[in-house]
């Protein structure tokens, strides 16, 4: 849900709360104002009758006239003595339009020349329904003109105020951390203002942590290549002298293997790096098939080793768009992967089409976690020789050439994709 | 008679330059620094120019320049530990011959020095001779006294043979070697297996050839060519 939208919705409800509440007090109020005038009205009107009677004892009051609006009950005294006087809400019988009308009835107790009498006063009070209606009449008015002057300002706000919100949403939405800091505008509104400089203060602070983390690995594995030279040939020469005991040559041939696993990861950090840095041309015509055909060559003593049956299916001449080593880095791995994971009489299978490269390999039958498969140093076997960095190349170089590399599992098959786009 | 010059400021490995350069026989001059390899290449002319390229007074990259404008012949192999496309194209560009990026094995350094000493000895002396083999490089082929009837060697076995008779003065470490022929195509542990069997597989030809070499194992770490 939109904030305007949010925000509307809320108000919309409080502003109906309000109009309800006050309606209701409003019309209580004025109610209540009327009936206190009514009442008052009969008040007066019974202490000027009985004022009037008692100067006039002899007019005639007891007997029920319809021109008047009074009524006396001759009554006991005892009846007298527990009346008392109530103004009351009562439905009078109007015969003209054969209707119950609303009257406010005066119902009071008198002593008039030795007699008593309960004598009632009655007034039509049906104003209260005409107040009701012009209540309703104007205070929805004033609702349906306060929501429509809400609305307006509303997409008035949100078009030109928010307008600069949207934009920096829309601009830290696409931000990556390996690309350029996105330059967000400025806005007259002080807090999108602060926004915007903490925003841009926050992306430029990340961006310099990012970028010195980077230049950190790449440093330290470049300054790492010549001391590794050092021991290489250092190591070299020991191996050269004559007089070694076997338990020595065992030993230096441990470093040997150290110091060459130590210099391929040092070798694939940087080219970690350095594909991230985007140091490569990407414009050349790759021909993938040569690839192939060139890399299989590699793999002819494991084939002939481990009964493995390539099976290379050509659909297509398959050229792509990218850079010649790092598609053949990337074809070198998932070769190299196909082969190294696979088992006894197994297979191998190549399937070029116009834009697919498929690579299937059987194996040991282990479910791969798709998740994480991509990762570095994810790894599922536990051969101390491999870093677990191959497949997170095989995933970077195609990010940065913009294809797509994939995983599924089929039959007894490893299927690794890469979709050329 | 070839003539070097090592232009290397760490001194370790300048040293195992200094050693493997009088070991192959080579004329040399070493320098640690920019200032003084600029003096060097603008008194002497060199077959060959091992050059880093982080100096601590410079680049290697302005002598290379400076070679160029004075339109020296020396074959130039560049070593940095910039394993970097631009540095290699860069690098080429000015004219260098080759580019090995550190750490790198002292044999690959061999076949490479080898190589531009071919370029430049291209009409003289074409053929390599190793006790009584014959190696005609440009056919890649390998013959006992002469090439009438050559071994048949598969284009593995070439390369393994030819490598380690071209650093027949070494020992060769089973990782070089095996990064020499598989890169990084294949599995280490793996390619040490298939080594094995390509050796044998060596040893068995040269023998039936008559080959009066001997492929020895040193150690288990290595292997090293030598006549018999």
């Amino acid at each position: 849900m939109k904030l305007l939208t949010y925000t509307s919705r809320i108000q919309l409800f409080f502003f109906l709360l309000l109009f309800g509440g006050f309606s209701i007090l409003f019309y209580l109020v004025l109610s209540w104002n009327v009936l206190q005038n009514v009442d008052e009205v009969l008040y007066n009107r019974k202490m000027n009758l009985l004022a009037y009677l008692k100067e006039n004892p002899r007019a005639p009051f007891t007997e029920d006239n319809p021109l008047d609006d009074f009524t006396f009950y001759l009554i006991d005294e005892e009846a007298f003595q527990k009346g008392r006087e109530i103004y009351a809400d009562t439905l009078v019988y109007e015969p003209v339009d054969d209707e119950l009308d609303e009257y406010r009835k005066l119902t009071t107790h008198a002593e008039l020349h030795g007699n008593y009498y309960r004598l009632e006063i009655v007034k039509p009070h049906l104003e209260v329904t005409e107040i009701v209606g012009t209540i309703a009449i104007t205070l929805g008015g004033l609702f349906l003109g306060m929501t429509l002057c809400y609305y307006l300002s509303q997409r008035f706000i949100s078009r030109k105020i928010w307008n600069p919100f949207y934009e920096m949403l829309e601009k830290l939405r696409h931000y990556r951390l390996d690309k350029q800091i996105p330059v967000l505008s400025h806005s007259r509104i002080d807090e999108f203002q602060t926004l915007r400089d903490a925003i841009t203060e926050l992306m430029q602070k990340n961006k310099e942590v990012f970028d010195s983390q980077k230049q950190f690995i790449e440093n330290a594995s470049h300054e790492m290549q010549t001391p590794l030279s050092v021991i290489q040939s250092r190591l070299e020469a020991l191996i050269s002298q004559e007089e070694l005991t076997s338990e020595q040559a065992a030993i230096i041939e441990g470093i040997i293997g150290s110091t060459q696993r130590l210099k391929k990861l040092n070798k694939t950090l940087l080219l970690l790096s350095k594909i991230e840095n985007r140091q490569f041309l990407l414009s050349e015509k790759i021909p993938v098939n040569g690839i192939i055909d060139r890399s299989l060559a590699y793999y002819e003593e494991q084939k002939v080793a481990q009964h493995i049956e390539i099976i290379i299916k050509k659909e297509d001449e398959l050229i792509v768009q990218g850079n010649i080593m790092l598609t053949e880095i990337l074809v070198q791995n998932l070769l190299k992967n196909a082969f190294l994971h696979n088992i006894r009489e197994g297979k191998v299978i190549i399937s070029i089409m116009k834009n697919r490269l498929s690579i299937a390999n059987t194996g040991y039958k282990e479910t791969l976690d798709k998740e994480k498969l991509f990762h570095r140093f994810y790894k599922q076997s536990g051969n101390p020789d491999t870093w677990g960095l191959g497949l997170a190349i095989v995933h970077k170089i195609a990010e940065v050439s913009g294809w797509n590399v994939s995983y599924h599992q089929r039959e007894e098959f490893y299927v690794f994709t890469v979709l050329f786009e | 008679m070839m003539k070097l010059l090592i232009v290397e400021d760490e001194p370790e490995l300048l040293h195992s330059l200094k050693e493997y350069a009088s070991q192959e026989g080579f004329i040399y001059d070493a320098e640690a620094d920019y200032a003084s390899a600029l003096e060097r290449i603008s008194l002497y002319d060199y077959d060959c120019i091992i050059l880093d390229i982080n100096l601590p007074d410079g680049s290697g990259f302005d002598l290379l320049e400076v070679l160029h404008q004075k339109d020296k012949t020396d074959g130039v192999i560049i070593l940095s530990a910039r394993h970097s496309l631009d540095d290699k194209l860069k690098g080429l560009d000015l004219g260098a011959d080759d580019y090995l990026t550190k750490p790198f094995y002292f044999s690959e350094l061999h076949a490479r020095i080898k190589a531009i000493i071919r370029r430049k000895q291209f009409k003289t002396n074409k053929w390599v001779q190793f006790s009584n083999l014959l190696i005609d490089p440009d056919q890649y082929l390998v013959g006992v006294n002469d090439l009438q009837h050559p071994i048949t060697l598969t284009k593995k076995e070439y390369a393994i043979l030819t490598h380690l008779i071209n650093n027949h003065k070494r020992v060769i470490t089973k990782v070089a070697l095996a990064e020499y022929i598989w890169g990084d195509y294949v599995d280490e542990a793996q390619s040490f297996d298939f080594l094995f069997s390509q050796i044998r597989n060596i040893k068995q030809k040269l023998k039936k050839a008559g080959a009066q070499v001997e492929i020895h194992n040193i150690y288990g770490v290595g292997y090293q060519i030598k006549p018999i």
